[in-house]
């Protein structure tokens, strides 16, 4: 909500600057989100123009002679909505406008012309540029035109949704009032009532007293339309309210003055002289002042005269009653509708408008009445007329405000404060609580009408709050009794997860947890087995991820696309997956991807600029495994439409699937832009978090010598590392403490279909030393062994 | 045999003269004084000598030793001091990179939910998880929100298929934890949520909270301040200030937001606060006790409060970034910067 100082004036007696006043509102729950200063206006003067005429060299100008009460003299003007006799605002050369540009004299097309004519963004008043400004017409020649001129400093509130009473100056004054304890200035006005008995004229009923509990209207015969004054145009202006004409810029002050939304009827194109208050009929429809056709279908609450509606009740008029400049006779309403009622209006349209903005957020019935004479008075006084004898009105204005006790003692504690009875009443009393009985340990209130907001005890507690101060509570930190409810173990292993991959090198990334239809189609999963949002922004944000893998390719493009080709990620997020055994039908998975691509190595000039391999990828998750001090992970090839054939793994853990790895497909990279070879590991997190074992145990250690014996076998390409391995654990002597690979060699010393692995044993025993020929013969049954399970030989060195 | 003696002692002393490095010198010592040496297997000899020799050729013996191995220690010595100048001679550029393997760097995001998890542990408050699908009831019915309140549009809310939403907010994470333990119940549940906002500067799709929770009897108001500002002091250092401004929120009342003095200016007005001194992060308040009536507490039993703070805000702050989307760009370079 916006409005201007001067305006909130009329209702307090306050003198606070502007950033003080913003402070204050801001802490007692009326935010301020702006406060726009006026501009400095100096040495602008009210002139009066005498003539203007065509510049004789330039068609869209026109030379002006105006009398500044000094002098006269001519200037050169662009705009074309002044005419001989308005009042001007006049700058002579030498002024300095409010953006800081110094006039000159200036020859225009051959004339000179000794200063301007002044619009509103020229001088920093607003932004029309559409015409000069033209001051009202008691302006005295030759003063200080900013007098004249809408200089205000404008304040836009946020008011949150609970407090509807705030969205009118009056309200916010009254927060003033109740925070500053002051009192209101009275709002006096004077309505004299003449003639016919308006219920002799016209008549109003209500057919659904749920959607309309009252309704009431007074009748003004014969205004004469016209433009408001320029004090009301300019506080409308500055509320962000465009100025229409007297009739409808009353309606609109007294919306923004009082909270209260009314709407006038050009009473003669009122069929049948009656209002009736009731739902639409099928296959009714209005054109709201809107310019646009509604279809009443449904349910909608309409003001309706004999014939058809008039208004969307509490939303819009309608073009069919609307007053224009040759109405006479006004049919004034205002009314309490049910706020439910205008917010289904109002979403089933689509269409907010001031009024549907306060009606649904919850008006004050108390000030219906009040509303509708302060408007009625206004206009006699604005546009002439008389108000003809008595209110028209159905339905009751009369309501049964809750009456809530306060527990003294509760409130203290809540808040942390000490507050006595006595100091909380008068609290209530500010915010114009009333109240209703009053002992040392509870108080019973009532509300006041506009106050929807309040019908709890805790209600009450946050009004206490407000009006002591926050900043007044003190702080304290508690003495809490210890909590054991908590699970800490997920967050300390994705902690651990995480620095074992940034310690191999892995940066961390973020992506979001939307894919594309194109994603899962990329990565082998099925559209039907994904969760898929209903209004996506776009495309490809429409499914839920079921994998980190798209998301980590999109990062990979996008910084292989500006020059960074060596890359080891890694990112922790959620996959989804559709399920029929959790309250909120998902699976959510916590989820590891780690991809890499580029040079193994950052020292290149020492260490050499090889690409990173499979075993690269596979080392880090080693890393990660042992982190979690998991041992008994076991490796077999993998095959899947993102890993290339034949150089992917999956991870088994105690038999379950925990991860894959391997070197992504190239047609699949390519699917994202990437020509780079790409190894990458998903690993699920939450799986492996079963596996972590939370305690390390010391297992002692052997104080007697190794022995090491190296051999290189000769064995089938096919053969892996892990058979030699099974052999190996086929011998219980438990004198063999370590197997080490040292060399992988295939090429023109052995067979093309062989490979020979450089091993070498470690042989130590717990309680001796243990002697060479006892060495020996362990190495070679160990070297028979493999020379028979595996059929390999022994290489010659 | 004297002539024997003589020949491996010349043999060995040329052998020692021999050797070019420390490792050749190594197998020659190996050679004439190891267990299986030239001189073991004199030794070998020397025992079968008739009682008369012994001395003599005993003497002979361990005078070849001793000069066999004072001949390799000073060997040993002049070729460490070849090794050592040979190394020395060349030029050691002491500037070229070291050998290693460069870490990675934590994402500012995680980095921020890390530390204001750590400082919530301290002060007592046990992590909770919740969904990132969540029932309508959850997140909006359950916290107290009007049928109609805008936030459920889907112009704000994420809707699913199946008729569940994206949670908006990691509140909903309080009505499963409450179902499930009675109190005291204090926790911190970090996580991710989904709005259905337009990405700008400031806004995303998705964002990150962490929500806080403690109920027991007699919290109060005073409680919150206190844990939120000492939280405030441990993020962004000792001497921010934080205020309480009244709002309104359907799951807490009173409701406030807090704002933490603005680290940039100290409070006297910059353009990262709006020349407001102040930075606003989320809200808080006193549960309200109609969610208490909906997980089943009493509500004259316990009181309690609930806060949110935006990771993201936070980060945005600490590390001083301007715009949000930077966050979820993954430009390496970025990363890096914040290790
Ligand atoms: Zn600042």
């Amino acid at each position: 909500m916006k409005f201007p100082y001067s305006w909130l004036k009329r209702h307090i007696n306050i003198d606070m600057g502007a950033s003080e006043l913003s402070d204050m509102l801001t802490m007692s729950g009326t935010k301020v989100e702006q406060v726009s200063e006026p501009p400095v206006l100096k040495g602008l003067i009210v002139a009066e123009l005498l003539e203007v005429s065509r510049h004789p060299n330039a068609d869209k100008l026109s030379l002006c002679l105006i009398n500044t009460g000094s002098r006269e003299i001519t200037v050169v003007c662009g705009a074309k909505n002044m005419k001989k006799g308005d009042k001007v605002v006049f700058a002579s050369a030498g002024t300095v406008l409010p953006d800081g540009t110094k006039l000159k004299k200036a020859v225009i097309r051959g004339v000179e012309s000794d200063g301007m004519l002044c619009s509103e963004d020229e001088i920093g008043l607003g932004k029309d540029h559409s015409g000069i400004i033209i001051l009202e017409n008691s302006a005295e020649i030759g003063a200080d035109a900013s007098e004249y001129l809408n200089v205000d400093t404008v304040f836009e509130l946020e008011i949150t949704p609970n407090r509807p009473d705030c969205l009118s100056v009056m309200g916010v004054a009254r927060e003033i009032a109740a925070v500053k304890n002051m009192e209101l200035l009275k709002q006096d006005f004077n309505l004299a009532e003449s003639g016919e008995k308006a219920s002799d004229v016209f008549t109003v009923m209500i057919e659904d007293k749920n959607k309309c509990p009252f309704y009431s209207a007074r009748v003004i015969r014969g205004v004469g339309i016209g433009e408001s004054p320029s004090w009301l145009k300019n506080y409308l202006k500055n509320s962000g309210i465009r100025p229409i004409n007297n009739i409808v810029d009353v309606t609109n002050f007294i919306l923004l003055d009082m909270g209260h939304p009314l709407h006038a009827f050009d009473m003669d194109l009122l069929e049948g002289k009656t209002i009736v208050v009731r739902t639409a009929k099928k296959n009714e429809k209005i054109t709201t002042i809107d310019g646009v056709e509604r279809n009443l279908t449904g349910k909608v609450l309409v003001i309706a005269d004999k014939k058809r509606p008039v208004a969307l009740a509490g939303v819009m008029g309608g073009q069919n009653s609307e007053i224009s400049a040759d109405t006479k006779d006004v049919l004034l309403e205002s009314a309490y509708f049910d706020p439910a009622e205008i917010r289904n209006t109002s979403k089933k349209f689509i269409l907010t408008s001031e009024s549907s903005y306060r009606f649904e957020r919850g008006a004050d019935i108390g000030i219906v009445v009040k509303a509708l004479d302060r408007a009625a008075a206004m206009i006699v006084e604005l546009a002439g007329g008389t108000v003809l004898n008595g209110i028209l009105k159905d339905g009751t204005q009369k309501r049964e405000n809750p009456v809530i006790p306060c527990r003294v003692e509760k409130a203290n504690k809540l808040l942390g404060i000490q507050l006595s009875a006595n100091e909380i009443c008068d609290i209530f009393r500010r915010l114009e609580i009333e109240v209703l009985s009053e002992d040392r340990n509870s108080i019973k209130i009532k509300t006041p009408t506009f106050r929807t907001d309040i019908t709890e005890e805790t209600d009450l507690f946050e009004e206490i709050a407000r009006i002591y101060g926050y900043d007044a509570i003190d702080e304290n930190l508690p003495e809490s009794r210890v909590v054991v409810d908590g699970n800490y173990l997920e967050t300390d292993i994705v902690a651990k997860i995480g620095e074992s991959l940034r310690a191999s090198g892995c940066s961390e990334t973020m992506s979001f947890s939307f894919v594309g239809a194109r994603d899962l189609e990329n990565c082998g999963f099925s559209k039907d087995k994904s969760l898929k949002i209903k209004n996506p922004q776009n495309e490809e944000l429409m499914y839920l991820r079921t994998s980190i893998l798209p998301g980590m390719m999109k990062t990979l493009n996008y910084n292989l696309n500006r020059d960074a080709k060596n890359l080891k990620l890694y990112e922790f997020g959620k996959i989804y997956f559709p399920s029929a055994e959790t309250d909120s039908g998902s699976r959510e998975i916590l989820t590891l991807g780690i991809a890499i691509t580029g040079f193994r190595y950052d020292s290149r000039w020492i260490e050499g600029s090889q690409n990173v391999n499979f075993f690269d990828i596979k080392g880090i998750v080693e890393n990660v495994l042992d982190s979690l001090r998991i041992k008994k992970a076991e490796y077999d090839l993998h095959n899947s439409v993102t890993f290339r054939k034949g150089n992917a793994a999956f991870i088994k853990i105690s038999d379950a699937p925990v991860a894959s790895l391997g070197e992504l497909d190239k047609d699949f990279c390519h699917k994202y832009g990437i020509e780079q070879t790409v190894f990458y590991c998903e690993l699920d997190v939450s799986e492996i978090i079963k596996y972590y074992s939370q305690f390390k145990i010391y297992i002692p250690f052997s104080r007697f010598p190794a022995v090491k014996r190296d051999i290189a076998l000769v064995l089938d390409e096919n053969l892996t590392y892990s058979s030699v391995l099974e052999a190996v654990a086929k011998e219980e002597t438990g004198l063999i403490e370590n197997i080490e690979v040292f060399d992988l060699y295939k090429g023109k010393q052995i067979p093309g279909n062989k490979k020979s692995l450089g091993i070498s044993v470690t042989y130590r025993s717990e309680n001796s030393t243990l002697t060479d020929k006892e060495v020996d013969e362990l190495h070679n049954k160990l070297v028979n062994r493999w020379v028979k399970e595996l059929k390999c030989s022994i290489r010659d060195f | 045999m004297d002539k024997n003696l003589e020949v491996i002692e010349q043999v060995s002393l040329e052998d020692i003269r021999k050797s070019e490095d420390l490792k050749d010198l190594d197998s020659v010592r190996i050679k004439y004084l190891g267990k299986k040496g030239r001189i073991a297997a004199l030794m070998e000899l020397f025992k079968s000598l008739p009682p008369s020799e012994k001395p003599l050729f005993g003497k002979k013996i361990n005078s070849i030793k001793n000069d066999i191995q004072s001949a390799i220690e000073l060997k040993k010595k002049s070729l460490e001091d070849k090794e050592q100048k040979s190394s020395s001679s060349g030029f050691l550029d002491v500037t070229m990179p070291g050998i290693a393997r460069k870490t990675g760097s934590a994402h500012p995001i995680t980095q921020t939910i890390n530390e204001v998890i750590t400082i919530f542990r301290r002060m007592g408050f046990s992590i909770a998880d919740g969904p990132d699908v969540e029932t309508e009831f959850n997140n909006f019915d359950a916290l107290n929100t009007p049928e109609n309140h805008p936030s459920r549009d889907i112009q704000d809310t994420f809707y699913l298929e199946n008729g569940n939403l994206l949670r908006t907010q990691t509140s909903p994470v309080q009505i499963r934890i409450m179902k499930k333990v009675k109190p005291p119940v204090r926790i911190i549940a970090p996580g991710r949520v989904y709005r259905n906002d337009t990405p700008d500067a400031t806004h995303g799709h998705t964002f990150h909270q962490i929500e806080g929770l403690y109920v027991d009897k007699n919290v109060s108001l005073a409680d919150l301040k206190g844990v939120l500002h000492n939280s405030a002091r441990q993020l962004l250092g000792n001497d921010v200030k934080i205020r309480f401004r009244p709002h309104f929120f359907p799951f807490t009342e009173p409701s406030v937001e807090y704002d933490f003095s603005c680290v940039m200016c100290k409070g006297k007005g910059c353009k990262v606060c709006k020349n407001s001194g102040w930075l606003e992060i989320s809200g808080a308040g006193m549960v309200d006790p109609r969610v208490y009536k909906n997980v089943g507490y009493k509500p004259d039993e316990y009181t309690g409060y609930a806060f949110g703070m935006g990771i993201e805000r936070i980060a945005m702050i600490k590390f001083g970034i301007d715009d949000l989307r930077l966050l979820y760009e993954n430009d390496i370079r970025f990363l890096r910067n914040l290790k």
